[in-house]
């Protein structure tokens, strides 16, 4: 399994809807479960990560604009 | 020294005024191309020129000014036609009245505007350059561009804080939804004629740097300043068009459409626009992962708590089960052990019947029952005789009745 840091974006991604489509499809078994569920979980939360900004990081552009403007 | 007559500058002036108003130019329709476009105390002032057709070369050029009294007529006019203000670059045919100012010299005073003439040669410009486009292959090029998923690396073209950079930067960081974007501001003139070559430079900077963008936003805020030709230019069209990176363009257009906003990936009417569109992106990004995040807890969570019903279930069922199934066994074996007596009573039964046929059989075929039926058995020196060949006259004989033996000879013996 590649490690998340290193996938894109929409490589995250792909990887995170063919987990929910094999829960989906019924054909995940138990044992692999909690695996896939966990490897699911910091998809999600890397691409999230990706997509928003932290509260310090949303502060220092405010006061970016702050200046600039 | 004996001086020369010499005539006044003030009289130079008086004849040449003269000579300016006895021209016949006097409500004159013309047509020229504007240039050096600025308003002042109300009044707006202009050069007016011809340009050569093949070289640029100019071939003429004369002042011309709107007063106050026409010109917010004239300019509303206008813009309602044509979708700008009037602007620098355009050509325009006016009604004009030349006239000679001893101290400004030469200049053509407007008292009417056909709007309807620039919209025809901006119209025409534009068809052109889309005709140019298309015939050189180019003109989807940017248009078919693919965003990639997210867009977040944003190379942008605007005049150093200018209100579109601004208003774009605050909605794109200040929407309340804390979105990340990396934005990189590549200055250039946005106004006038110098626009295209300027927006064509900042164009080749981020060019250079493609692989560190996912899209391009070119924005200028919208409103009286905007000018109609700078953005209907072949050299810009064709750049954007053949740009590697989409291409947003929100420059404040109202209701026309440049050539810039036809090649473009996206045309935004304003830089908040743009922005938006851009959240609007990542909005769905952050939308589909929650519809996954939240898929995937119920799938999950339903797997679990379904397996754990499913063992429940069997749990419950397994002592019930155990009990009907001892149940069945024993129901079975009661059921045979009923059956033995009977069974056993009919296999008696069915023996005896055999055994009674077998005596009545060894009965008939016994040698006593058919010496009672009047058969008798001959015997001599012990054996049986079946055949009368086997006698001679006076032969001692034995036969056997059935209650009795009789023993004779023979006398006479005859053979059929």
């Amino acid at each position: 399994m590649t490690p998340i840091e290193e996938l894109s974006y929409s490589q995250a991604l792909e990887e995170l809807e063919s987990i929910v489509a094999s829960l989906r499809g019924n054909n995940c078994d138990v044992d692999t479960l909690a695996a896939r569920t966990a490897r699911a979980a910091a998809l999600l939360e890397a691409c999230r990560t990706r997509l928003t900004l932290t509260e310090t990081q949303l502060a220092e552009i405010l006061e970016k604009l702050k200046v600039d403007s | 020294m004996e001086h020369r007559e010499a005539m006044t500058l003030t009289e130079v002036s008086r004849r040449l005024s003269d000579a300016v108003t006895g021209a016949g130019i006097n409500d004159v329709w013309i047509t020229a191309e504007t240039s050096d476009l600025r308003s002042s105390g109300g009044h707006c002032y202009m050069e007016l020129i011809q340009k050569h057709p093949d070289t640029g070369a100019t071939l003429a050029r004369v002042r011309a000014n709107i007063w106050a009294s026409r010109y917010a007529t004239l300019n509303r006019r206008f813009m309602h036609t044509t979708g700008s203000p009037l602007a620098s670059g355009i050509r325009v045919m006016l009604c004009v009245t030349a006239s000679y100012h001893p101290v400004y010299g030469m200049s053509l005073t407007v008292d009417d505007i056909d709007a309807e003439y620039t919209l025809g040669d901006l119209l025409r410009r534009r068809r052109e350059i889309i005709r140019r486009l298309t015939e050189e292959g180019v003109i989807d090029m940017n248009r078919q561009l693919e965003w990639p998923v997210p867009a977040q690396r944003i190379a942008v073209v605007s005049a150093d804080g200018a209100a579109g950079y601004g208003d774009f930067m605050h909605q794109l960081y200040l929407n309340g939804r804390r979105l990340r974007f990396h934005t990189e501001l590549f200055p250039a003139v946005l106004q006038g004629e110098k626009a295209p070559s300027s927006i064509i430079e900042a164009l080749d900077r981020i060019a250079m740097r493609s692989d560190e963008f996912d899209g391009v936003v070119i924005i200028r805020g919208g409103g009286a300043t905007s000018d109609l030709a700078s953005f209907d230019d072949y050299d810009l069209a064709a750049n954007v068009a053949q740009f590697p990176l989409p291409v947003i363009v929100g420059v404040g257009h109202e209701r026309d459409v440049t050539v810039l906003d036809y090649v473009a990936n996206m045309r935004v009417k304003t830089p908040t626009a743009a922005a938006e569109w851009l959240i609007g992106q990542a909005m769905e990004q952050i939308q589909l992962l929650g519809q996954l995040g939240s898929e995937l807890y119920r799938l999950v969570s339903g797997r679990i708590s379904g397996d754990a019903r499913q063992l429940a279930y069997i749990e419950g069922q397994l002592a019930p089960l155990a009990r009907a199934a001892h149940e069945r066994a024993r129901q079975r074996l009661d059921g045979i052990a009923g059956q033995i007596p009977q069974l056993a009573a009919n296999i008696l039964d069915r023996s005896r019947q055999q055994l009674d046929s077998l005596g009545r059989l060894l009965d008939i075929l016994s040698p006593q029952s058919t010496l009672r039926r009047g058969y008798t058995i001959t015997r001599s020196g012990g054996r049986t005789l079946t055949s009368v060949k086997q006698l001679a006259s006076g032969q001692r004989l034995t036969t056997s009745f059935a209650d009795g033996e009789a023993e004779y000879m023979i006398i006479n013996l005859s053979i059929k």
